[in-house]
């Protein structure tokens, strides 16, 4: 076959209406690039949906945007559709026993995000582990400890465990546990711990601070002090008040002892 | 009334020397201004019930305006260490006029009645309280810019609603509810909001707190009695359930004659009546 009879083959083979299938094919694809990268800002305008929907739909609209792109870029040029899906298929239920975890990781995640048991920004704590969420994916919730470290937690795992969300609410309540001398005024306490609580702008007036006494201790007599404060707060009202507690404490000759034991020594006996 | 100060204006356009700390006390806030090239620095120590923090009375009623931060005796007037600070950089030279103005707490502020208070049925009852203003801190301009905006007493955080995860983060006020306007304290770092409860009820209605939405409030000044804002009326009605909040869009007579000195904070809407669930005007009376 000399170099004429190659080039006749070829023409045979790539006719007008093929090339134009081509073009048309790299058009549909060229489009669904295009729109599964504009999916973010499209969802993002949804304003009803929160920051987790909107990860869950954006991923939805750029991957169903990029198959179907890719379904008929293959149809446009002569693929059929029918063999594909059929071998998908098997493929889908090889790759399902394979990835058992991976489905049911999925399943829960889709649960969370319907459920929302907690949305991106609260701080809970899950298994052990607590700490701000960062994100709510498929898979899995990544979790930023305090000291920075980021946790994957499998969304498995979230939906069979019990999640403590600390930033359900906009108030939260912390306590305060302080043991003091058993020569102290109980009242005096008391009137010491609220007069701290009141005196802070950041310690709700209402629900009212409650001051209860617990146990009449080895050492000392137990109380128990409870306040009340916006969620983000909590750490610094408590620290405050332990400053404020402690000093007037202090100031009012309130000792705090510490663990005592009183030995009584007896004579040998006759 | 119980007046203890003439209401000095405060309030309005002071100019700025470059290199010098000027100094405004108005009420429990104290407030030091130093101006130089390219940046403004603010200190103060504002009203506060935390001990330790050089608070000042709640009703402190003391008006001061001192240029150069140098009383008559020839003393620096000096912010104490532990005085909030913020510095705001500018293209300025330091040289300009800086606007003091005052403004209405941005949270509803709860106010609690000595005891519980009833308004029998059929009765229209007016209260007074006063709550502590903030002072806006505006750099002239078109448009003038805010530099900042400080409370001349710090309220204390409280919580208004049925349950503690159903409500509103409110103020809790340093004020009581007088029902005899000569007994309300007349101070310039406060504006007094005159309340009308009417209970068109058939029994009486028990009050022990009330929120009062002052983002939604205009503030008014009267050169006799100091600051005031729109009266608000309450009106009960026979359900129960519901109560109206209307807003007069004015203070009351007893005030007048008054100067409109800034709008609400947050849009009142075209209708100026308000129904609400009645406990997010009265609060849940089987709660404390």
């Amino acid at each position: 076959m000399n170099a004429n009879d190659s080039l006749l083959t070829l023409r045979s083979f790539v006719t007008e209406e093929k090339i134009f299938r081509l073009i048309s094919a790299i058009v549909i694809m060229a489009v669904g690039l295009f729109l599964s990268r504009r999916a973010d800002g499209l969802v993002a305008r949804l304003r009803q949906l929160d920051i987790t929907q909107r990860t869950l739909f954006t991923k939805i609209a750029k991957y169903g945007v990029l198959t179907i792109a890719v379904a008929a870029a293959l149809s446009q040029l002569g693929f059929d559709l029918k063999v594909i899906l059929g071998a998908a298929g098997i493929l889908t239920v090889a790759i399902g026993f394979a990835a058992q975890t991976s489905a049911s990781n999925l399943i829960s995640g889709l649960f969370l995000m319907v459920e929302k048991p907690f949305v991106v920004g609260d701080v809970i704590e899950v298994a052990g582990t607590k700490g701000e969420v960062m994100a709510i994916d498929l898979l899995s919730c990544k979790i930023r400890l305090f000291s920075n470290l980021m946790v994957r937690i499998p969304n498995e795992t979230m939906v069979k465990s019990s999640i403590t969300n600390q930033s359900y609410f906009p108030i939260r309540r912390f306590d305060i546990s302080v043991g003091v001398g058993y020569n102290s005024n109980i009242r005096e306490v008391r009137d010491l711990m609220m007069a701290a609580a009141n005196a802070h702008p950041l310690c709700l007036n209402e629900p009212e601070p409650a001051f209860s006494f617990e146990s009449f201790g080895d050492s000392s007599m137990n109380v128990l002090f409870q306040a009340w404060t916006m969620k983000d707060s909590v750490v610094r009202v408590q620290t405050d008040l332990f400053i404020e507690i402690k000093e007037s404490f202090d100031k009012a000759g309130i000792e705090i002892p510490y663990p005592t034991r009183t030995l009584i020594t007896q004579g040998p006996t006759a | 009334m119980a007046q203890t100060n003439t209401f000095s204006s405060w309030w309005g356009r002071h100019a700025l020397t470059p290199d010098r700390t000027d100094f405004w006390q108005v009420g429990p806030l104290k407030l030091w201004v130093h101006s130089s090239p390219h940046r403004l620095q603010f200190r103060w120590t504002t009203g506060s019930e935390r001990p330790g923090t050089n608070a000042g009375d709640f009703l402190d009623g003391h008006i001061r305006s001192v240029p150069g931060s140098q009383d008559p005796s020839g003393s620096l007037i000096e912010a104490p260490a532990n005085a909030d600070s913020i510095t705001c950089a500018y293209s300025g030279t330091g040289r300009g006029d800086l606007v003091l103005s005052p403004s209405l707490p941005d949270r509803a502020v709860v106010v609690r009645t000595r005891g519980t208070v009833g308004v029998l049925p059929g009765e229209d009852v007016t209260f007074y309280m006063i709550v502590p203003l903030s002072l806006r801190i505006e750099l002239q301009g078109e448009p003038s810019k805010l530099l900042h905006e400080v409370p001349t007493y710090r309220l204390s955080d409280t919580w208004f609603g049925p349950m503690s995860n159903m409500g509103s983060l409110c103020f809790a006020s340093a004020s009581e509810l007088y029902v005899d306007l000569r007994q309300v304290p007349l101070r310039p770092h406060c504006a007094i909001t005159a309340i009308t409860v009417r209970n068109l009820g058939t029994d009486t209605l028990k009050m022990e707190r009330l929120s009062i939405p002052f983002a939604r409030l205009s503030l008014f000044y009267s050169q006799r009695t100091g600051f005031w804002t729109d009266r608000l009326i309450y009106e009960r009605r026979d359900d129960d359930e519901m109560a109206a909040l209307k807003l007069d869009r004015q203070p009351p007579q007893e005030a007048s004659p008054t100067q409109f000195v800034t709008g609400p904070r947050l849009a009142v809407g075209d209708s100026s009546s308000v129904v609400r669930a009645f406990s997010a005007i009265f609060g849940d009376r089987n709660q404390g």
